[in-house]
């Protein structure tokens, strides 16, 4: 995207943002069945988001970057649609499948909007991976079927099938497959998060599944583009956090004079402004290095994790205190903020454990 | 990442490599190649550094002034010390990536730290503000560093607020009479000359009665008189003007230009402050110790921090540099740089001191300017690594210190 057409989609999300997603109708679309709004999810589409992915050549991905400007703004607003089941992780997996006619398939189920997929990789209590699979041999075609439990899929509701990591039997080594959001043996539990999102467990029980191909360089791909998405997110809760804390501190007066007056507020503010600089050159900088396959890009998802996590925090954390009695409240959306915040800090692993894993190899 | 060296003077960590695309791009735009110049700087400081200049580099001593001259003049067989000027003034018209490339591996490298008062800040003005004559006059033995020049603007009284300024200069006939005291003058012990902001005029906004003065310390009534400072070092000092007699021609500008001199120096240098290439280079001496020493997960954990805050600092370096190479300049950017260059400076400095523990107590300064005499007590680079550790403490003070950066960011961000 070249920085005119960059600057249009800012504003066309901007406009969306104003009209679609205040804070009214994001409590609205909560209250749905679906836990967002299915006609926001149909417009997102209409809008040609979803066209973002179609690369340029057919052996190609489309660059991650051209998607930085939809997350920030979805995490500026809050948005309940679960982009995950598109943009994210999906599409780094399909980009690992060997068979040219199946991966273009795949990739256009995701465009149209016909085929959603849930990213099923992470179980309870740890990295480990405890799910198997085990191939039979079925008629004269071989196949698969797995065993075993997959945790917080998000956006498993509308997914028509899942992307899930399991132990090859056979070699021992991990694979992903594709089984059908119908298919036997499979079972979904619902459950509300923290951000007041919907996520699922999954059970699988011989649930026939489709190989799709091998597991550790498709789940480095599929993480390292969850994170930088998710960083992403995080940067439009932080312009919002940030934009929303220094209008109160305006407005707001106390002894006489707004509170922005008094230095230790600004500074506080200032600290904040800077955090945010940070994430969006970083973000940035790890979103390139992934689009043009960096040596090194696992160390930087690395240090992106730590440094947008932290941020992240202290930003929400601060724009709650500076906002008084009210930052606690279900009225303003920074309470919200500080939420989702809490989510996004620890579904791809906390800074902590990012922390660990930069300095096992300094 | 960051352990093959002490000096750091061999090819870098691979974190950064290749070049960005943004950066190759930017360049591209601006003419040159940035993964050959960098390449080019990198073989350079790795051959073409002098043997007695490289030594005290792997000591961490302080470069004497004939040592740093030597190095400004071999840069400059290769027109970079001032490839940042126009072409029309023999420079080679860099623009600011170009010239943050250039500096950023010096200082990685660990290079003699180049005096910017002449080739960075008053080259440029005279480039901008100067006339012919002055140009004529000055530009030369700037470019040959056979001129050494100092900056006159703090004052005892004129720290954070510069504008009040006092050191008066008072016009009679062809000249100027200079009365009065600047301070904290970083390396005027070695200066031929100083460039002054004055006060030409009083009452009125502070900033309109500024003016922007050289004046040649050699002239009578100028005395400098240096300031010790707790690391050891002497570096910054006093200078006192009495009834110094300055040439009208020695102005630049019109009168009452001074203080938007001023803020064009601090404008075109708002993006080396951070000296990330200088926090690259430190944090290869922290793993060069630390792999010399036993480590623990504690201080591992410790390093993996800095490794973070040098990433997100180095990248919003590149990003601000990007903006400003297109023209642009993001609010924040300025502020944040030395803020953030300043505070991961230190924290480095204190990761290194503290992974020295009881090992690096002992303080024989006089090995900062060359071998010791008789005893020395444990690692050879002890006195320039405390040194350093001592002098990063004023990072966060000079140059507008991080309370007063704070300050421009609440000015121009939340416009308070």
């Amino acid at each position: 995207m070249d920085n005119d057409a960059l600057q249009l989609f800012e504003e066309t999300l901007a406009r969306y943002n104003r009209e679609r997603y205040d804070a009214g109708q994001w409590r609205d679309y909560g209250r749905l069945p679906q836990g967002h709004s299915p006609e926001r999810w149909a417009e997102l589409q209409a809008m040609g988001c979803f066209e973002l992915l179609r690369p340029e050549h057919d052996d190609g991905a489309a660059p991650l970057a051209d998607l930085l400007p939809l997350y920030a703004a979805a995490g500026e607003a809050l948005w309940r649609e679960p982009l995950a089941t598109v943009f994210a992780e999906p599409v780094a997996i399909i980009g690992q499948v060997a068979d040219p006619d199946r991966r273009r398939a795949l990739l256009e189920g995701l465009i149209t909007g016909a085929q959603p997929l849930g990213y099923a990789h992470r179980e309870t209590g740890g990295d480990g991976l405890a799910s198997t699979a085990t191939r039979c041999a079925a008629g004269s075609t071989a196949s698969w079927r797995l065993d075993g439990d997959k945790a917080m899929v998000i956006g498993a509701d509308i997914c028509n099938g899942f992307l899930v990591s399991a132990i090859n039997a056979e070699r021992g080594q991990p694979a992903m497959f594709l089984v059908d959001a119908a298919a036997p043996g499979l079972q979904l539990q619902r459950y509300r998060t923290i951000d007041d999102g919907v996520a699922a467990d999954l059970r699988f029980a011989q649930s026939p599944a489709e190989w799709l191909c091998n597991g550790t360089a498709a789940i480095a791909a599929a993480d390292a583009r969850g994170v930088i998405l998710a960083a992403a997110e995080a940067l439009g809760m932080m312009r919002g956090a940030n934009r929303d804390s220094a209008e109160y501190l305006r407005e707001r007066r106390q002894f006489g004079q707004p509170l922005l007056g008094f230095q230790a507020l600004q500074h506080r503010l200032v600290e904040m402004l800077m955090r945010q600089r940070e994430c969006e050159a970083l973000v940035a900088s790890v979103a390139e290095a992934f689009d043009h396959a960096a040596p090194a890009l696992s160390r930087q998802v690395l240090v992106l994790r730590v440094q947008v996590a932290r941020a992240l925090r202290h930003i929400t954390r601060e724009a709650v205190q500076l906002h008084g009695g009210m930052g606690v409240t279900q009225e303003l959306r920074i309470g919200r903020y500080y939420r989702r915040a809490l989510m996004l800090d620890s579904l791809h692993g906390s800074a902590d454990q990012a922390l660990e894993a930069l300095s096992e190899h300094p | 990442m960051f352990g093959e060296s002490a000096t750091a003077a061999k090819a870098g960590p691979a974190f950064s490599e290749p070049e960005r695309s943004a950066v190759q791009r930017a360049a591209a735009a601006a003419g040159f190649d940035a993964a050959r110049f960098r390449a080019e700087l990198r073989a350079f400081c790795r051959d073409q550094v002098p043997a007695d200049i490289r030594t005290r580099m792997r000591q961490h001593q302080y470069f004497t002034r004939e040592q740093r001259i030597r190095w400004q003049q071999l840069l400059q067989t290769r027109g970079w010390f001032i490839g940042h000027w126009p072409k029309a003034q023999g420079g080679a018209g860099w623009g600011p990536l170009q010239r943050f490339i250039f500096i950023e591996e010096l200082e990685r490298a660990g290079t003699p730290w180049l005096t910017h008062f002449g080739t960075s800040f008053l080259g440029p003005v005279l480039c901008a503000f100067g006339n012919d004559a002055q140009r004529a006059r000055f530009l030369g033995p700037i470019r040959d560093s056979t001129e050494w020049w100092c900056q006159g603007f703090s004052e005892p009284g004129s720290g954070s607020d510069l504008a009040s300024l006092k050191l008066r200069a008072e016009r009679s006939g062809s000249h100027y009479r200079v009365n009065g005291q600047k301070t904290w003058t970083t390396m005027a012990q070695w200066a031929d000359w100083i460039f002054c902001l004055v006060r030409t005029q009083a009452g009125g906004k502070p900033q309109q009665g500024i003016s922007f003065l050289l004046i040649d310390l050699k002239s009578p009534g100028v005395t400098v008189r240096p300031i010790d400072t707790f690391d050891g070092g002497q570096h910054v000092n006093e200078v006192f003007f009495d009834d110094v007699e300055v040439p009208v021609e020695q102005r630049v500008g019109q009168e009452g230009d001074g203080w938007t001199i001023a803020k064009f120096i601090v404008g075109r240098e708002r993006l080396l402050v951070t000296e990330i290439g200088k926090a690259w280079h430190l944090l290869g001496v922290l793993h060069s110790i630390a792999a010399a020493r036993h480590d623990s997960p504690t201080f591992r954990r410790r390093t993996a921090e800095l490794e973070v805050q040098f990433h997100s600092l180095r990248a919003t370096a590149y990003a601000a540099v990007l903006e400003a190479e297109a023209g642009r300049e993001h609010p924040v950017d300025a502020s944040l740089l030395k803020i953030r260059g300043s505070e991961l400076q230190q924290a480095i400095h204190d990761a290194i001191t503290d992974l020295l523990a009881r090992d690096g107590l002992a303080f024989q300064i006089e090995g900062l300017h060359g071998d010791l005499d008789g005893y020395r007590h444990g690692d050879p680079r002890l006195p320039g690594l405390l040194h350093e550790h001592l002098h990063s403490r004023a990072a966060s003070i000079y140059g507008g210190s991080n309370e007063i950066q704070r300050g421009i960011i609440a000015k121009t961000a939340l416009r308070v």
